[in-house]
């Protein structure tokens, strides 16, 4: 192969590796082999080990700027949700586009996952019918292009809980509920370059907006609550081991109060975050949790949380109808950054995913 | 005696690019390329070197890094001595697309890892900042795309960042 007639071969990858993701696109359409390089396995190996890749947050967003427009008038609008792109080394904020027929806005409650270089886009409610759908659309930032994936089997769900194995190219989804809002016990696994759905076995509860985590070959379904107890949450989870294709035993205790486990995250090291209260707190070893920092009054309405190395990042508001801000949490010194929100990027965070390319 | 003497001299190589052009420079500062610091613990010191991928006003400026970029007699690094030598590799580089070329190729041939750093980075903020068809012509690369692959990437990129 000969990626540039000047230049060695390793030489051109040492430049590749080196280039933002927002240009892959044209990068793959100079020639054919260099089409074939940015698809490399090998290639976004050595861009992560020459620490080249970029950190980036997908948030399904609303375009509705809060604190614009007072008063009720507000309310009876659906507000219309698209995709921002939030890269924190840069401070760069960006609407990714959305796929034809999506010129009304996306699912409202979709799910968002990230998988190596893909962007995941599962269920949700027509923005228009809000008939509930199982629909996939898979974003490839490499070409700069959407597909339509494969339903997600079972028929229409909606505010079920999604976790990637992020280089692995799986996706798992668990539990949620049905177009009867009847909450599921169901779980699955996405791969993405196959295009393929497989039904895995079903969880011990119903778990209707749960919270799905995963680390090291462990998917952990946080919370969520029953068909019968609608709304109220119950504090158990379940972990389905990867490897050996099972659930484990329902961990009765494991969240400290009965609450949305929504903002439950993983860090690297295999420890969850959550917000709750105006607490950010840890889990710690024996089911404790731990206060680790006090959430800015800016952000105590929390919308999103995510994490990345050490840090965390929360997306908030004061209060309803107040604009969304970030914040960055540094997980070691224990400090808060206020990360720059352009108003256009200040609406409500239904969901959302990290991906590093 | 004579042996301090020559100590307290700087010691130098000579330098031939493949048009014939030499340039003395000291051995400290050429053995910042692995390259030529082999052929020096190899014993070539004795006569020229040899840098048969270097044209002469290539070799020039490599020189220039070189002595930029010579191990401090004195000791360690100021930090600085490490921002100006950072302005200065900044300007180093902004230079014509060939000449980048040129030094990036030395910089490979040469094994100088901080100049190979250096120019890598560049020729990705060209990467980064140019079109399809402007790359092509600065690297040289021909287009193998059919008309019809071409037409279906274009409207791939037209639509992908707004």
């Amino acid at each position: 192969m000969e990626l540039a007639s000047d230049l060695p071969d390793d030489v051109v990858r040492d430049c590749l590796i080196r280039v933002s993701y927002d240009q892959f696109p044209t990068i793959a359409s100079v020639c054919k082999d260099w089409m074939v390089e940015l698809q490399l396995p090998k290639f976004h190996s050595l861009r992560r080990a020459a620490g080249r890749t970029q950190k980036l947050f997908v948030m399904a967003q609303s375009t509705a700027q809060p604190g614009r427009s007072l008063g009720l008038a507000k309310c009876s609008v659906h507000p219309v949700h698209r995709l921002s792109l939030h890269a924190p080394d840069t401070g760069d904020w960006r609407e990714l586009p959305l796929p034809e027929g999506m010129s009304v806005g996306l699912p409202m409650f979709c799910r968002l996952a990230g998988v190596g270089s893909f962007l995941v886009v599962m269920g949700g409610w027509d923005p228009v019918t809000w008939k509930v759908s199982n629909s996939v659309f898979v974003y490839n930032f490499l070409s700069a292009t959407w597909r339509r994936g494969v339903d997600m089997p079972g028929g229409p769900m909606t505010f079920f809980g999604c976790a990637s194995d992020c280089d692995g190219g799986i996706v798992y989804v668990a539990g949620g509920h049905d177009d009867n809002k009847t909450a599921l016990r169901s779980a699955m696994a996405y791969d993405v370059a196959k295009d393929e759905w497989v039904v895995l076995p079903d969880m011990a509860r119903e778990r209707d907006e749960c919270k799905a985590i995963f680390h090291a070959g462990k998917l952990r379904v946080i919370g969520g609550y029953c068909t019968d107890m609608q709304g109220r949450f119950e504090r158990s989870a379940e972990v389905f081991d990867v490897g050996a294709g099972q659930w484990s035993h329902v961990e009765e205790d494991y969240l400290e109060a009965a609450t949305c486990p929504r903002t439950c995250v993983d860090v690297d090291d295999g420890e969850v975050y959550m917000c709750r209260g105006s607490d950010v707190v840890a889990s710690r070893e024996g089911g404790k949790w731990e206060t680790v920092a006090k959430l800015p009054a800016e952000v105590c309405n929390k919308a999103y949380t995510a994490t990345w190395g050490s840090k965390l990042l929360v997306m908030g508001s004061a209060g309803f109808g107040q604009s969304y801000v970030a914040y960055m949490l540094d997980l070691r010194s224990k400090k808060w950054t206020k990360l720059e929100t352009p108003l256009k990027y200040s609406g409500h965070v239904q969901s959302g995913c990290y991906l590093e390319i | 005696m004579s042996s301090t003497l020559c100590c307290s001299f700087a010691k130098n190589v000579t330098l031939r690019s493949s048009d014939g052009q030499t340039f003395e420079v000291e051995e400290a500062a050429a053995q910042v390329s692995q390259t030529i610091k082999r052929m020096i613990e190899d014993g070539c010191t004795g006569s020229v070197i040899p840098v048969p991928n270097l044209t002469g006003p290539v070799l020039a400026l490599v020189i220039e890094y070189f002595k930029k970029h010579s191990p401090p007699s004195d000791g360690c690094p100021t930090a600085l001595l490490e921002m100006e030598i950072k302005d200065w590799d900044a300007k180093f580089v902004a230079v014509d697309n060939d000449t980048l070329l040129d030094l990036t190729l030395a910089a490979h041939y040469l094994e100088i890892q901080g100049l190979l750093d250096l120019t890598c980075h560049r020729v990705a903020d060209i990467l980064n900042d140019n079109s399809v068809e402007k790359i092509r012509e600065i690297f040289h690369i021909k287009n193998d795309f059919t008309p019809e692959e071409e037409a279906e990437e274009r409207s791939k990129i037209q639509w992908a960042f707004e």
